[in-house]
């Protein structure tokens, strides 16, 4: 979590200190202290015009100065003002500094006081509209600042910021955090007591949902509470955006599991359609020749036959099972190319099909560049990456064309390469050849009982290397197949004297 | 040999597979013991002194890691043992444990049965002579010369020492790690190119097409095998 800047001017504590002061005060006296001044000034003022202007007429002018100690501090200077004018007008009507005496008319005494109702009526009006216009004022500011929170955890998502971190940001508070924490290793509360030398100001709030949370704010946030937006309303608010931002979270996780979950799940009914079914041809084929073989009329030569098919086909079998074994092996992410130095002679040695059965009528050639010394791979999955790429050519090339394996020397880099001259790959199904299951159409004729798997599991053993494939092929004129292997330095191997 | 005929011991949990097995070397004239998992391996290799050994490695009660192990504390008797394709680990596993050799499920009988004749031919007393012939090759263990259709080869010290060590085991499968530990020491058991690269510059001085040999045989991700004399 990243730390806010603590404020440290010392103005600006000062500045803290006084305002600290006047609110102390109560509205009510800040207010008739205030317009004291004003009412002297006024009498002061009026003094010529005593004789000639009537005692209820001068009233309407400390009127004013009541209804703007309501407006600006409230009901309560309001009436300490009228009480005050009103004294001062007592005062005013004895005439204390006049030369002759007088008593106040009964007059003079209805006036003062309807003076007073009229000054408390009209203050409480103001005083009114006064705390109304302050409520719009910070329901606006509360709902500005809600509007921009919203617009910034919106604004956030996906942009790798939680949005605790985001509400942090905007409060300027030095650390937020949620109690009980969030699984994905949020800060708890209780490792994070405030600072020996101080309370750090803390806001929190209830987080609505399940579990309910308790968000807590620490330090910083002068200038959320300048503006006025400390509210219990914002914090109420902050802590729902909050709650939706979370369960939103959640929601996209869950959603993301269930995908993976849905894609495994498809794979592996897709694998056990695929399985039941291209297991089961060469299992019809086996169980129909032992029967043959089984009855008395098949000839010996007739038998050789049965027990040769009955072999291949269980060739067959064991192919198809290791090539399901790798892809899910593949699927549950097992993949780790276990490397060591190998000798390219051995790798092609293992991949070229023994005499008889697959590979018999083609001209398998294969070719080792002498600089190639040895190749860091994993043998076995190395092995499987060629085999596949061999067994394709093997399979839908026509019998007594070439093909062609060879491993080169290149800079940092093993070059292996697999050529047929079979019927090629169309431009848009080259795009396709390595996805699970595709079959392109060449494919399906020459060899309806593939399972669309040999090239996945070839680009996945090559990715498991760091390794590039690549194809070049045309129709009519043959495929070729290219894995790029990068190479670490050979260590070097001590000299030895004849 | 004694008298009696050669005895194979089958350790399989797979009923089909010890049937099979039954078959294949009953009718190539050996007598055939099964047991259904390692703990019965282990008894029945010291009560009926078998020959040989097929050992399966995924058994339940006792595995042929485990039963391989604990007949080598006593027994010399060879082990083949059957593993699954594409688990070299296993094989490594079973051959650094004592087993002879390994055959991967599914085997021809061919097979199976060549394997065999060749671990019961290489038992640990056949190898004392101090003159191995194979082919072409001689090797003079005594003089400690290699030669080549009746020429001297001439090897470096380590590539002497490589090819002594695979033709006295000749017909067996020597792991890298046992090749690596016994010609260079145990601390370059992990060194394999020096393994690859010897074993190129011997096939170089040994064979007619070093790419196509016929005399140092790979054994595919596992070791290297010296053709046996005979076959």
């Amino acid at each position: 979590m990243i730390e806010a800047t603590a404020p440290s001017t010392e103005g600006l504590a000062v500045r803290r200190l006084a305002l600290r002061l006047i609110r102390r005060m109560p509205a009510w006296a800040t207010g008739a202290l205030a317009t004291l001044p004003a009412i002297v000034a006024l009498g002061v003022a009026l003094q010529p015009f005593r004789a000639s202007v009537r005692y209820a007429n001068l009233s309407l002018g400390y009127i004013v100065i009541v209804l703007v100690a309501s407006v600006v501090w409230g009901l309560g200077a309001g009436l300490a003002t009228s009480l005050v004018a009103a004294a001062w007008l007592w005062v005013f009507s004895l005439r204390p500094f006049s030369a002759g005496v007088s008593t106040p008319g009964e007059l003079d005494i209805l006036a003062l006081v309807a003076f007073l109702l009229a000054a408390i009526v009209t203050g409480q009006l103001s005083a009114q509209l006064r705390v109304r216009t302050i409520e719009a004022e910070r329901g606006r500011r509360e709902a500005d600042f809600l509007t921009e929170l919203g617009a910034t955890l919106l604004a956030s998502r996906g942009a790798g910021v939680g949005p605790l971190e985001t509400i942090r940001r905007i409060f300027a508070a030095q650390r937020a955090a949620l109690d009980p924490p969030l699984a994905t290793g949020e800060i708890s509360p209780a490792e994070r007591e405030p600072a020996a030398d101080g309370p750090i100001p803390t806001v929190t709030a209830v987080v609505p949902g399940e579990p309910r949370r308790v968000l807590r704010l620490w330090g910083g946030m002068e200038k959320m509470a300048e503006r006025g937006v400390l509210t219990d309303t914002v914090l109420r608010g902050t802590a729902q955006l909050l709650a939706l931002e979370l369960e939103r979270e959640r929601l996209e996780r869950d959603a993301a599991e269930a995908e993976s979950l849905r894609r495994s799940e498809e794979f592996r009914t897709a694998l056990l359609s695929q399985v039941s079914h291209d297991l089961r041809t060469p299992l019809v084929s086996i169980r129909a020749n032992a029967e043959l073989l089984a009855t008395d009329e098949t000839d010996a030569a007739s038998r050789g036959e049965l027990a040769n098919a009955i072999s291949q086909q269980a060739d067959r079998l064991n192919r198809m099972v290791g090539s399901m074994l790798s892809m899910s092996r593949i699927e549950s992410g097992a993949l780790r190319p276990d490397c060591d130095w190998q000798d390219p002679a051995d790798l092609i040695a293992s991949v070229v099909p023994a005499g008889g059965g697959l590979g018999a009528q083609h001209r398998i050639e294969p070719a080792i560049d002498p600089a190639l010394p040895l190749v860091w791979c994993d043998f076995g999955l190395m092995r499987q990456l060629l085999g596949n790429l061999v067994e394709n050519a093997v399979f839908y090339s026509p019998p007594g064309t070439t093909v062609r394996i060879e491993a080169r020397h290149a800079e940092h880099a093993a070059i292996f390469s697999v050529a047929d001259q079979g019927p090629g790959i169309s431009a848009d199904e080259q795009e396709r050849i390595f996805e699970r299951f595709y079959r392109g159409s060449t494919a399906r004729q020459a060899r309806p009982e593939g399972a669309g798997l040999g090239l996945s599991i070839v680009k996945a053993i090559a990715d498991a290397h760091g390794a590039t494939v690549q194809v070049e092929s045309s129709i009519g004129e043959g495929t070729l197949f290219r894995i790029r292997l990068p190479q670490p330095e050979l260590p070097a191997i001590p000299e030895e004297m004849e | 040999m004694t008298d009696r005929r050669t005895t194979v011991l089958v350790a399989d949990d797979e009923a089909p597979i010890r049937r099979a097995l039954r078959g294949v070397l009953t009718q190539a004239g050996y007598d055939v013991v099964l047991a259904e998992d390692g703990s019965r391996a282990v008894d029945a290799v010291a009560l009926r002194r078998p020959d040989a050994v097929l050992m399966d490695l995924m058994m339940p009660a006792l595995d042929g890691f485990e039963a391989t192990r604990r007949i080598r504390q006593w027994s010399a008797v060879p082990i083949i043992v059957l593993s699954v394709r594409g688990d070299e680990r296993d094989k490594v596993d079973a051959l650094d444990l004592g087993a002879d050799d390994y055959l991967v499920k599914p085997f021809g009988t061919a097979e199976l049965l060549a394997r065999l004749r060749a671990a019961l031919r290489h038992r640990p007393s056949d190898d004392e002579s101090s003159v191995f012939r194979c082919g072409e090759i001689e090797v003079d263990y005594y003089r400690r010369i290699v030669t080549l259709r009746g020429e001297e080869a001439r090897l470096t010290r380590t590539e002497y020492e490589l090819l002594a060590l695979l033709t006295r085991h000749a017909g067996r499968v020597l792991t890298h790690r046992m090749l690596l530990r016994e010609v260079w020491g145990p601390e370059y058991v992990a060194e394999t190119h020096y393994l690859r690269v010897f074993i190129a510059q011997l096939r170089r001085k040994l064979e007619d097409d070093p790419a196509n040999p016929t005399y140092i045989l790979t054994e595919l991700g596992v070791g290297y095998r010296f053709r046996a004399p005979e076959s």
